[in-house]
């Protein structure tokens, strides 16, 4: 298709070079080469075929101003003036197609370049699953970690020194919430230790968790969850000494887990 | 003759006349086509153009991970006894 229009197009302009008179050539402007990247787009690769059919537009680009300025030159020249501008209406046809064509490609191959991007699809899974194979081997870490530091040998013991009486303490104020409750203080046997049966008060004092416990003359002692004591107590009768034996052990025991 | 000469001026006048009515017809055809092509060309520069925009930030995003991910494994090389 091609070959036979710039055929045709050689045609007209040997006929006009005919018919014009004298030593004068009507129209020498070669023809309007038309995008011939289509016939080898196969072949070469996308880049390629860009850069191809930008550099054809380019040359196009100069062989029209090579053309307009040879037409000017020829009808200020020329005297048969009606057929210069006949040749040059019928040029300036074709190389708007031409201009068209090769502007069409140019604009293809390059939406199918901005379309490929697979490779940047590829790479960006790649990543992740390099990222996610980073994740597990710190979550790993992290729980191998968290083992070592939960696992405890000892477990904590709950001591047998609670003391109770019937008194009731005192309620505190609005900013800290108070849980009365009741248990009966046993040993490990279940059977009621020291005859000791009394209520206890459970104290969330900000994020610290206390247990209130009743003393003997009203001195309120306050045991925290490791079971440190930190009021002392009066205890009057036979048992006084055990429990003080037995407190002091408690809190040179509670000593050692801190260090 | 003179009547037939100035019977055929009014007539040349008239082919004359139409002869550039039909120019200036081709004229403003090719003119409003070389205007839809720098339409086109307007267009497609700015479609291209936001099409360019987007590849770029991706780009971008994908630098920045490679580079986390860099920083991540030279940390993970450097302290091996984590794993162990």
């Amino acid at each position: 298709m091609e070959k036979r229009e710039n055929e045709k197009l050689e045609e007209k302009s040997e006929n006009e070079n005919e018919k014009v008179e004298g030593k004068t050539r009507v129209i020498c402007v070669p023809p309007v080469g038309r995008c011939s990247s289509f016939l080898c787009s196969e072949a070469k690769p996308d880049a390629e075929q860009f850069q191809g059919a930008l550099r054809e537009l380019k040359d196009l680009r100069s062989q029209l101003h090579q053309a307009a300025d040879y037409c000017e030159n020829a009808f200020l020249k020329e005297e048969k003036k009606k057929m210069i501008l006949d040749s040059t209406k019928s040029y300036i046809c074709d190389a708007i197609v031409a201009v068209i064509d090769h502007l069409g490609t140019v604009s293809s191959k390059l939406e199918l370049e901005l379309c490929n991007v697979a490779k940047a699809t590829q790479t960006e899974q790649k990543m992740d699953f390099l990222r996610q194979r980073l994740l597990m081997c710190q979550q790993f870490a992290v729980t191998a970690e968290l083992a070592t530091f939960r696992y405890r040998e000892k477990l904590m013991h709950h001591h047998p020194q609670y003391l109770s009486d019937g008194q009731i303490l005192k309620k505190y104020d609005s900013s800290s919430r108070v849980v009365e409750g009741s248990r009966q203080i046993k040993d490990s046997h279940g059977k009621e230790k020291f005859g000791l049966s009394g209520r206890f008060q459970h104290v969330e004092t900000g994020t610290e968790h206390v247990m209130i416990l009743p003393g003997q003359h009203g001195q309120p002692i306050l045991v925290t969850p490791s079971f440190g004591l930190k009021g002392t107590h009066n205890i009057g009768g036979d048992d006084k000494k055990k429990m003080q034996h037995n407190f002091l052990a408690f809190l040179s025991k509670n000593r050692k887990k801190s260090r | 003759m003179a009547r037939a000469g100035g019977i055929s001026n009014p007539v040349n006048v008239g082919i004359a006349v139409q002869a550039d009515w039909e120019n200036r017809e081709f004229i403003s055809n090719i003119s409003l086509n070389v205007r839809r092509l720098f339409e086109f060309l307007l267009q497609f520069e700015a479609t291209t153009k936001s099409k360019l925009a987007s590849l770029n930030e991706k780009l971008d995003v994908l630098e920045r991970k490679l580079e986390v991910l860099e920083v991540q494994v030279s940390s993970a090389t450097t302290n091996p006894s984590v794993f162990n």
